[in-house]
């Protein structure tokens, strides 16, 4: 991800002096990162919350300063505006997304721990990250998915860096036991314990 | 067993981890699981690994960490000319044309890499070492002082060696100044605890006259038996030496054949 920011830098900087298909290739390059991380707040309106955000980054594009990684934390300090309006418009909890209904297919209750590493599909995913607290599950979204680093996640949090960065950490840390344990619940109980 | 094939996969192909941060955790657990898998048997590895040969191709990196799969999952594919980016290109093709290029940049805007942030940060680094050494300073300089006061309790206690040196005190046997003394001079013996504050006071009256007021007050402090007029700096060095002696050596002399096994 972050080997694109030099890419995306100059794509950034070309569209910022009118070139409609540089600004096309920053849509490429940034949106799939943006699209993840708002899939993750809001669920199935991602979409279009994210073309809102297209929307306002088109426009107020000439007031961006910075770099291809300084780009991905101002989309992504816009997206989660458009989200939280969003959110705030349709009275709806953050976590109460159709996300949760996935839940129940999850692939580590039927299959093993294997499958599941390797046919981890986006719903899936989400799902776990959906089982997250609300910072967690941001923090990771902003990290992981839209690739920003500490500071940059922070400062779209509106967070600090320290928190942050523990945010993600042990979201990560629950991600993980939440794979191994959904991964293990077929072999029956004498795996939980470890004590084979 | 269920994390076999990520154990084996990472076993096979350990040049090349990842370096993101979750990764300890996929390998720990592959470790784990291989083990488990060794003890359930060929047949059934067998039958994974050749699963694996027609099915798991396409996962070729070792272990996938969870941050790795997450962001493989969860990040869309790029389309090209998506109805998204015709969109965005639309409207970007909108705002050239009304020409806001001349909008002021707002702070939420500016996400150089901030010099002027940098300044900050360093002068709040900068207060925060001051005020540290500030405190450490402040902490030493009172150590100091309460190590000096130390000393001079050390001293006291050394003037009370020099003062049992010179003879005038019935100072507690077996202390290592009791070895110097020479035998002459040692009047008779009286008890440990009182001796100690008389050997004191008796004879620096003459030198000094608040160290012994603060030693024998001290020693009242301490041990109550001790008479009131030891303590008392003004007396002439011999009647002090002499007086409290006659009463407290006939009072002592139980005390010490009492006290002195004791207290060795």
């Amino acid at each position: 991800m972050q080997a694109y920011d030099g890419e995306l830098g100059v794509a950034v900087a070309r569209a910022q002096d009118g070139d409609e298909a540089a600004f096309a290739v920053a849509y490429r390059l940034v949106q799939p990162g943006l699209l993840g991380y708002l899939r993750g707040i809001v669920g199935d309106d991602a979409e279009d919350v994210a073309s809102d955000a297209w929307l306002e980054i088109a426009r107020d594009l000439g007031r961006f300063k910075g770099d291809g990684a300084g780009f991905r934390g101002w989309t992504a300090t816009i997206a989660r505006h458009r989200a939280l309006d969003h959110l705030r418009r349709q009275k709806v909890r953050p976590r109460a997304t159709a996300l949760e209904n996935d839940l129940l297919e999850l692939p580590g209750t039927h299959s093993t721990h294997d499958q599941a590493l390797e046919t981890l599909s986006t719903e899936q995913a989400l799902a776990l990250i959906a089982r997250l607290p609300r910072d967690q599950a941001e923090a990771v979204l902003l990290r992981v998915v839209v690739g920003l680093d500490g500071p940059a996640a922070a400062r779209v949090l509106g967070k600090r860096p320290g928190a942050v960065r523990t945010a993600t950490h042990r979201g990560l840390k629950r991600l993980a036991q939440l794979l191994r344990t959904e991964g293990v619940t077929d072999d029956g109980p004498q795996t939980l314990g470890e004590s084979r | 067993m269920n994390g076999s094939g990520a154990g084996r996969r990472c076993y096979d192909s350990d040049g090349q981890h990842g370096d993101s941060e979750g990764r300890e955790m996929p390998s720990g657990r592959a470790e784990k699981t291989d083990m488990g898998e060794r003890q359930d048997g060929d047949g059934r590895d067998r039958d994974r690994d050749g699963h694996r040969a027609t099915s798991g191709a396409a996962f070729s990196i070792c272990a996938p960490s969870v941050d790795a799969l997450l962001a493989a999952a969860v990040r869309g594919r790029p389309e090209a000319h998506s109805e998204g980016e015709v969109r965005a290109v639309a409207a970007f093709r909108e705002a050239w044309a009304q020409g806001k290029r001349t909008a002021r940049t707002r702070r939420r805007d500016d996400w150089r890499p901030n010099a002027r942030r940098r300044v900050q940060l360093s002068i709040r680094t900068t207060l925060a070492v001051l005020l540290a050494s500030l405190t450490l300073g402040g902490a030493a300089f009172a150590a100091i002082g309460s190590a000096a006061r130390g000393d001079n309790g050390g001293d006291r206690d050394g003037y009370g060696d020099r003062d049992r040196r010179t003879g005038t005190s019935y100072e507690v046997p077996g202390r290592p100044g009791d070895a110097d003394r020479p035998a002459g001079d040692r009047p008779p013996k009286t008890g440990d605890t009182d001796g100690k504050s008389d050997g004191k006071t008796a004879p620096d009256t003459g030198k000094k006259q608040e160290k012994p007021a603060e030693d024998s007050g001290k020693a009242k402090e301490d041990k109550a038996n001790k008479p009131d007029k030891a303590g008392r700096p003004a007396k002439p060095p011999h009647t002090e030496a002499e007086e409290p002696e006659k009463p407290k050596s006939a009072n002592n002399a139980e005390e010490t054949g009492e006290t002195r096994p004791e207290k060795k």
